[in-house]
């Protein structure tokens, strides 16, 4: 099923290569940093909403937590990309 | 206006009209206008929510389809990186086996609870995000065993939470 891989990126690509990985960068950071952001306010609402369902609560401090946790992989997965 | 064709819907399903693009642009080594082909299917993921509010168009079905749609598409981008050899396979094989029993479990808590309704997950939305990531990284060799083992690990945890949430908590009215 799995077939031998053809020379990766053998076609010639329309945009310069050193562009475009910024460009994936860009896409992946940018995000990150956004989910990080609605994350953190989440968790902190979720945290202080006594009023809310306790189910909804858990959930809530749940997806967060996975949330930021799904960020800082793509913030530690670019960094990683650039330092190699 | 009819829960079954509107405006929201449309911008859902014209996602799946991405995909026969994608597969071509793999096959011939094009992976920037893969990339930019995944990409337009992930921004008409943003809009269909935001289209939906705008024509009161929202219902259970369109929710239900836009996440079904989610599985289709990014599965199918997971699956031809797979079968390209772009990307490694047991990391894929875990998300879309625990992709396909979460699928199962919306079902399943659609029956429990008697109506057309998606169970709202918040973990799950950040990981649907994510594997559009993964389709992206992928096509662009972009830290993909990182990204990918990573999803996996985090795509096993999510879905047995909210397997218990699904299943086995009472539904909310």
């Amino acid at each position: 099923m799995i077939r031998a891989p053809e020379p990766l990126f053998a076609a010639e690509q329309p945009f310069p290569p050193g562009y475009f990985e910024w460009f994936v960068t860009a896409l992946v950071i940018i995000p990150a940093l956004s989910w990080v952001v609605v994350d953190i306010v989440r968790l902190r609402r979720a945290l202080a909403g006594k009023e809310l369902p306790a189910h909804d609560r858990r959930d809530r401090i749940f997806g967060s937590m996975i949330g930021l946790l799904v960020a800082s992989m793509g913030i530690t997965g670019s960094v990683l990309y650039h330092l190699r | 206006m009819n829960a079954y064709v509107n405006p929201a819907n449309a911008v859902t399903a014209s996602r799946l009209l991405t995909l026969p693009p994608v597969l071509y642009c793999i096959q011939h080594g094009q992976y920037q206008w893969a990339t930019l082909g995944m990409l337009l299917c992930g921004v008409l993921d943003l809009f269909d929510g935001a289209v939906a509010r705008l024509f009161k168009c929202s219902s259970g079905f369109g929710e239900l389809f836009d996440a079904f749609t989610d599985a289709v598409c990014y599965g199918f981008f997971l699956f031809v990186l797979v079968w390209y050899g772009w990307v490694p396979w047991p990391p894929v094989l875990v998300i879309l086996l625990f992709g396909g029993a979460n699928s199962v479990m919306r079902a399943i808590y659609a029956k429990r609870a008697g109506r057309a309704t998606n169970y709202r997950s918040f973990a799950m939305e950040r990981l649907v995000g994510f594997s559009a990531y993964l389709t992206g990284v992928g096509a662009n060799r972009f830290e993909v065993d990182f990204f990918y083992y990573g999803c996996a690990g985090l795509m096993v945890v999510v879905v047995i939470h909210d397997a218990k949430r699904m299943l086995i908590d009472p539904v909310p009215a």
